[in-house]
């Protein structure tokens, strides 16, 4: 069992609907994305074009953010999910200097909230629990909606079905995989549990 | 205390209680409001604290390091030895305390302690500066009982390498910051020992003052090779990474370095005897080229991530230390000078007392 994720780029239509899904779940703070959708151009005229890159935590196989990690707080399951036990992170940043995909975020304290000029609404107080100042952050996969049976909300929201969601052992995602699905950055060792389909 | 200390001593003690009021302070300010009273961001995550703390711990470790080779080649006295150790272990506490200020949720610490996870160079680099620290304290109690410290020193001498070196992995162990995973950060950083060791040694022993010279030009050829190398013969990411360096970003604080760091306090030494002076500028300028080192690595990862070009990318970002992290910073080290005079005066009241008037005053 690894669950994991398999990103479309052929599908993928950069319309951020994960983006907002995520941070309706997970009630992240204003300026912390888990989820996003990166847009860079590339190639130069008359050959330039725009890429969109759907990212989130890669959940590796073999984390660089978990072996650094000096207390423990950064775990990996049995599922192969990798979470951040907030009780236990005392905020060193390592494993943000570690990760080579730029998927952690450091609490820094603010507490603006998104409309500073109306104070936090009713889901902002019920979710302030989870967030815990000069701790780190990441995806966790929604974690909770996998343990209801559920699938990720990136995924679960996605329009045109580019985030495909499973267990990276199962014959259908190895199927995807086999289709020429590449995992980034993968002179890093780290075995990402998500793949990209290239367009 | 206070009773042993001459006039200066108690100028220079008052000073640094002042200046640790002032870092408790802030750090207070820092846990009650979060790190955002910082010039951190999730892109520049380590910054003057961090520096100053390699900077540090390399001082203090070079120190010791240079206390154990004493003992074999004879070029400290007993009691430039004995406050040899006591600076060093000052220096050192001084790191831990920095380290600790540095933390977001310095609360949970404890994990840290019992964690027991090797495969972290945080961890590694907490067990060796504790280790260091108890054999330096070890090496002190008996030097002071004038026992014979020949294989004590060479145990202290030899964790302060490691120590080091483990800080030099600690950096280097980042695969994907290109700037740090090489093996110029380890070497770079038992240079930056050698560099702050030999400063500290010739505040002690200023007849000494040429080992620091040698440093000095040892560290000038090692940073041009560095940059050299990378501006030359570097990938394009590695070239627009020391770019950020030498005209970006970054570049006030590798021309500190360069100049503070290492034309003043050489030409200080060529042409006065303003030795503490010169040692000063030799380990800021040390914290310096670590700040340069980790901001430009840091930003590596952001350039890589985002396809826009790497120079560019280098180009938009920018670091400058809050007044509440250079409070925290300047409070710590208040601290260690404070423990320094504590140890000094505490269990060295025969110490050389023109010795001590000198190093404390200027």
């Amino acid at each position: 069992m690894r669950y994991g994720m398999i990103i479309d780029l052929g599908r993928c239509i950069g319309c951020n609907a994960c983006t907002i899904a995520c941070k309706q779940k997970n009630a992240t703070l204003p300026g912390v994305f888990w989820c996003k959708v990166g847009v860079s151009e590339e190639g130069s005229y008359p050959h330039a074009y725009k890429k969109i890159m759907p990212t989130l935590c890669n959940h590796c196989e073999n984390p660089t953010c978990v072996h650094v990690c000096p207390t423990g707080a950064s775990y990996k399951r049995d599922d192969g999910i990798v979470l951040v036990d907030k009780d236990k992170c005392i905020g060193c940043r390592y494993c943000m200097a570690a990760c080579p995909y730029e998927a952690r975020t450091f609490d820094f304290g603010d507490r603006t909230g998104y409309f500073p000029e109306r104070g936090n609404n009713a889901y902002e107080d019920a979710t302030a629990y989870k967030h815990v100042k000069g701790t780190v952050s990441k995806c966790i996969l929604c974690a909770d909606k996998i343990d209801e049976g559920d699938i990720p909300a990136c995924a679960r929201v996605c329009p045109t079905g580019a985030r495909i969601f499973g267990d990276l052992d199962s014959e259908e995602m190895q199927a995807l995989v086999k289709e020429g699905a590449y995992q980034p950055r993968p002179d890093e060792r780290t075995n990402p549990s998500v793949y990209y389909l290239p367009k | 205390m206070l009773a042993n200390t001459s006039k200066k001593e108690k100028t220079v003690l008052i000073a640094a209680a002042v200046l640790a009021v002032v870092g408790i302070g802030a750090w207070v300010c820092q846990l009650m409001q979060g790190m955002r009273v910082t010039g951190l961001d999730n892109t520049i995550i380590w910054g003057l604290a961090i520096a100053v703390f390699f900077a540090i711990i390399a001082a203090g470790a070079g120190l010791l390091m240079l206390c154990g080779l004493s003992e074999y080649l004879g070029f400290m006295n007993d009691t430039q030895r004995t406050q040899g150790i006591a600076f060093s272990l000052a220096a050192m506490a001084t790191g831990g305390v920095l380290i600790i200020m540095d933390l977001g949720n310095p609360a949970q610490f404890l994990y840290l302690i019992g964690s027991f996870n090797f495969t972290s160079f945080t961890v590694l680099d907490f067990w060796f500066l504790t280790l260091t620290m108890v054999a330096a304290v070890v090496y002190l109690i008996m030097a002071r009982a004038s026992m014979s410290t020949k294989a004590v020193g060479t145990i202290a001498a030899v964790l302060g390498v490691g120590l080091i070196v483990v800080e030099g992995i600690l950096l280097a162990n980042n695969t994907s910051h290109h700037l740090w995973a090489s093996p110029m950060s380890v070497v770079s950083f038992l240079v930056g020992a050698f560099l702050g060791g030999s400063a500290l040694l010739a505040v002690i022993a200023p007849e000494h003052k040429k080992v620091f010279m040698v440093a000095l030009v040892t560290s000038a050829l090692v940073t041009f090779a560095e940059v050299g190398t990378s501006l030359v013969a570097g990938t394009d990411l590695a070239r627009s990474t020391m770019q950020s360096v030498v005209a970006g970003p970054f570049a006030p604080y590798f021309y500190f370095q360069l100049v503070i760091g290492i034309v003043v306090p050489f030409a200080l030494l060529v042409k006065t005897n303003r030795v503490v002076l010169a040692a000063l500028c030799g380990v800021v300028g040390l914290a310096a080229e670590k700040l340069w080192l980790l901001c430009a690595g840091e930003t590596e990862i952001w350039v890589q991530m985002h396809h826009i070009g790497p120079l560019q990318a280098t180009q938009q970002f920018s670091y400058v230390p809050t007044p509440v992290e250079v409070a925290i910073t300047a409070g710590a080290i208040g601290i260690g000078v404070f423990l320094f005079l504590f140890i000094k005066n505490a269990l060295y009241k025969t110490a050389d007392k023109s010795m001590s008037d000198g190093a404390a005053g200027e």
